[in-house]
């Protein structure tokens, strides 16, 4: 009997078994399917519209915050979060496996491999429609886009996500939250529940902009342009929260990385031995902390532009206030996307050179002062709307800031002058970028420059310029970053033949694709148009092509990682035999990242025979016992 | 800058957490930037028709509601949680008149037969209407830095909750004294 008592489960237990099948995300889709439901049925009754009797614009709005709140809480946010705030206790998540990835959790390398699986997947997505824009320009006809709209609005959700979900995360999010405690040597980071939170806005807003067109289309692009929104259809207002959704998780981790870079550096790690990645990731936080809420505010008052309706930016208020409120953040997000790029290169290239880093300190300053010009040089993506007198002081500052970012160039340059350079697929990927990026940044001069860019303005050039910088630049390094943190991750390898392979073809796909950019529009080839002038058709069928067989190379390097990551060859430690610190650890990394936390004796860029190790050995610290 | 060695000394893991909650209401003062400056964009420098009586009122219950919220910290440090309790329902109450008065002047000019798309009372919608976003995320925090103190009990080395949501709500007030001076007299 008393063995029987024993083998029937307490209350609790119970409890807790019957709810172990419901995965979180399963819950949060319950919820905020629930809060977008009740909140959009209320708003439809306290406000009806005769058009839309089911879905009006106001309900929508309002059942899209009441779908937000039902989904932050169902992920977990009302044990973890609300409830603590009540003084309750927070319960202790035990998720692991693949279960921990659709949970809230506050393990920063969970919530980093959370950011890159959502950049990855959403890449690919934007990147399929990338294909059927393509698609539709290999004829200068209308072909699978039957009306401009639909292709406009193709157009305006691939940008949007490539942007918000894959340029400005998957180097910050998804790396900066994966490495930056480990290559500082904490043990978490300073907001760990926030940030838990933070990464699950980033699917709602993907399926936000993803299901904007129910609503009607939307043929601004990813800028939202004004007065073109105020005659769109209501996806324009899924456009602004989508976005809105995708910044604040945005705004969260440049918060927490910021602070955490401030007060969880372990000892000896002072400024001057920071990692060039960490200083990349601390800039771009900043630029995030100081622009995200900017364009947050500009996107919420033009959200009230078509809600109320107001008349802030449409044709009867200021249009052009919104485009300059726009590039005022446009511009430092370009910036936001490259300068984690740049740093990679300064991170990767002294290990794989064996070289110490040439001129380290300018090299991090270049990366400060771009942080600091960026907000100066907004107006050149508007030479075509301002006073002749209005467009020397931008243009000039558009030149000077490649002054900065020729410092951290010229840093990867000057450490690679007489190096012996072992050719692995992560250096491979970063010559690449160094490659792409410089061709971005020369065709960045010309569009500086005024009588250029009014020529240039709205053509393929500037599409083949940006695309060159932001895939060429930031999608190249994230790749050499993936490969050369996938012993990390994993505690696996890839194979050099499939890695180099397919860094070789995307490498050639993209400059057979988007150089052929730079003549489309030099030859007149307009951005915004569906269909164009015939004698176009040649050269945009190839470039499709190239396109498809671009895309096809991404997918290729995205299954060898996958296969790497699940069944590679097991790796030794620190294969690359790199001096940072989340090297100093065991691969993948336990749970409180280090058993003894590191000290920092030296600086980690500086290679020789005679050079001492930057970090002193365990014995040398008293073997501290974790305190966890 | 302070450089931890496993440092779990409360005190400095709390800078820290202080630190980055000031770099967020930081970054939260962009928001009221950005409508500012569209308030001159669109409005420039005139007044709307709305009640000088009423601005200064709700000014004045905000800068008391945050002054009493701050001395609810006070009181924690004496070990008196039932006055930080009580100081904190008075600190609501207070923000809850200025809240209540803010919609009383929407009201009124909803009833007053000026279009609402006129700049001025557009630029006032707007720029109360985050304020009042604002202002109920703050009294959220309040109501549940109140609760939490009487169900875990803070004590003078321990009560960040508290100090986290008296931040908000200072930041709240001085949002409405932005805003007052914005849209009542400059």
């Amino acid at each position: 009997m008393a063995q029987r008592q024993a083998q029937v489960p307490s209350p609790p237990e119970l409890r807790a078994k019957a709810r172990r099948p419901m995965v979180p995300v399963f819950r949060a889709v319950l919820w905020a399917t629930i809060g977008f439901v009740v909140i959009n049925a209320m708003a439809a009754w306290l406000d009806p519209s005769p058009n839309s009797p089911y879905l009006p614009a106001v309900g929508a709005v309002a059942g899209w915050f009441g779908g937000l709140i039902g989904w932050l809480l169902g992920i977990g946010g009302y044990e973890h979060v609300i409830r603590p705030m009540f003084g309750h206790p927070a319960p202790v998540s035990h998720s692991t496996g693949w279960r921990q990835y659709f949970d809230f959790s506050t393990n920063h390398k969970v919530i980093g491999t959370q950011y890159l699986i959502f950049s990855t997947a959403t890449f690919f997505w934007a990147g399929l429609i990338a294909m059927a824009m393509r698609f539709q320009l290999m004829s200068w006809r209308p072909t699978i886009f039957q009306y401009p709209q639909n292709y406009l609005n193709a157009v305006g959700i691939h940008g949007t996500l490539m942007m918000f979900t894959v340029a400005t995360v998957a180097m910050i999010g998804g790396l900066g939250n994966y490495m930056v405690p480990l290559m500082i040597g904490a043990r978490e980071t300073v907001f760990p529940k926030a940030s838990g939170l933070s990464i699950w806005l980033v699917p709602i807003g993907v399926m936000t902009v993803t299901m904007s067109p129910l609503l009607g289309n939307w043929t601004t692009g990813w800028r939202g342009y004004e007065p073109l929104a105020a005659s769109d259809g209501n996806g324009m207002l899924f456009y602004y929260l989508g976005v809105f959704a995708l910044t604040t998780s945005s705004l969260i981790v440049s918060l927490n990385l910021t602070t955490t870079i401030i007060f969880k550096r372990t000892k000896g790690m002072t400024w001057n031995r920071l990692p060039i990645f960490v200083w990349g990731i601390l800039t771009v936080s900043l630029l995030n902390i100081i622009w995200l809420p900017e364009i947050q505010a500009a996107f919420i008052i033009s959200l009230l532009d078509k809600l109320i309706p107001f008349n802030f930016f449409n044709a009867l208020g200021q249009p052009l206030g919104y485009a300059e409120l726009f590039w005022l953040f446009g511009h430092p997000e370009v910036y936001i996307v490259v300068v984690p790029a740049l740093a990679m290169w300064n991170e990767l290239l002294p290990v794989f050179t064996r070289k110490s880093l040439f001129a380290r300190p300018m090299a991090v300053l270049g990366l400060v002062f771009v942080m600091m010009l960026s907000g100066m040089v907004w107006a050149h993506h508007m030479f075509t709307n301002m006073r002749f007198s209005e467009m020397l002081p931008f243009s000039f500052f558009t030149e000077m800031i490649s002054i900065p970012t020729g410092f951290a160039y010229l840093a990867a340059i000057g450490t690679l002058w007489k190096s012996r350079l072992r050719l692995t697929t992560p250096a491979l990927l970063v010559l690449m970028s160094m490659f792409n990026f410089l061709i971005g940044g020369l065709t960045g001069l010309f569009l500086a420059d005024v009588p250029a860019n009014l020529q240039l303005h709205d053509t393929f050039f500037v599409v083949g310029h940006f695309h060159y910088t932001i895939i060429g630049g930031m999608v190249f390094s994230w790749m050499a970053a993936m490969y050369y943190w996938l012993p990390k991750f994993t505690g696996r390898t890839y194979s050099e033949f499939w890695g180099k392979l397919g860094a070789i073809w995307v490498f050639i796909t993209f400059n057979l694709t988007f150089s052929n950019f730079f003549i489309l529009g030099l030859r007149g080839m307009n951005r915004w148009v569906s269909s164009y002038p015939h004698y176009l058709m040649s050269e945009n069928f190839w470039t499709s092509i190239y396109a498809f067989l671009l895309g096809a190379g991404f997918l290729l390097n995205l299954v060898h990682i996958l296969w790497a990551w699940n069944a590679g060859p097991k790796v030794k430690e620190n294969p690359w035999e790199a001096k940072t610190l989340e090297w100093h650890t065991s691969s993948p990394p336990p749970a409180k990242n280090f058993d003894v936390l590191p000290e920092v004796v030296g600086s980690f860029y500086v290679y020789g025979d005679q050079v001492p190790e930057p970090v002193a050995a365990a014995s040398q610290i008293g073997g501290r016992a974790p305190s966890v | 800058m302070g450089i931890q060695n496993g440092n779990d000394d409360p005190a400095y893991v709390l800078r820290g957490v202080r630190t980055g909650f000031g770099v967020f209401l930081a970054s939260q003062t962009v928001v009221f930037i950005t409508i500012i400056a569209v308030r001159f964009l669109m409005a420039y420098g005139s007044v709307g028709p709305y009640s000088q009586a009423l601005g200064a009122v709700i000014t004045v219950l905000m800068v008391a509601s945050a002054l009493v919220a701050r001395t609810s910290r006070q009181a924690v440090k004496n070990g008196d949680l039932s006055a930080m309790a009580g100081r904190l329902v008075v600190a609501l109450a207070l923000g809850a008149a200025a809240f209540l008065l803010v919609l009383l002047e929407w009201v009124a000019l909803r009833q007053s037969g000026i279009a609402m798309t006129t700049p001025t009372l557009e630029v006032y919608f707007t720029l109360t209407g985050f304020w009042l976003l604002y202002a109920l995320i703050g009294g959220f925090l309040l109501i549940a830095a109140r609760a939490r103190g009487l169900r875990v009990g803070y004590t003078a080395a321990s009560h960040w909750d508290l100090e986290a949501a008296t931040y908000f709500w200072t930041f709240v007030a001085l949002a409405w004294i932005a805003v007052y001076l914005v849209l009542y007299v400059l």
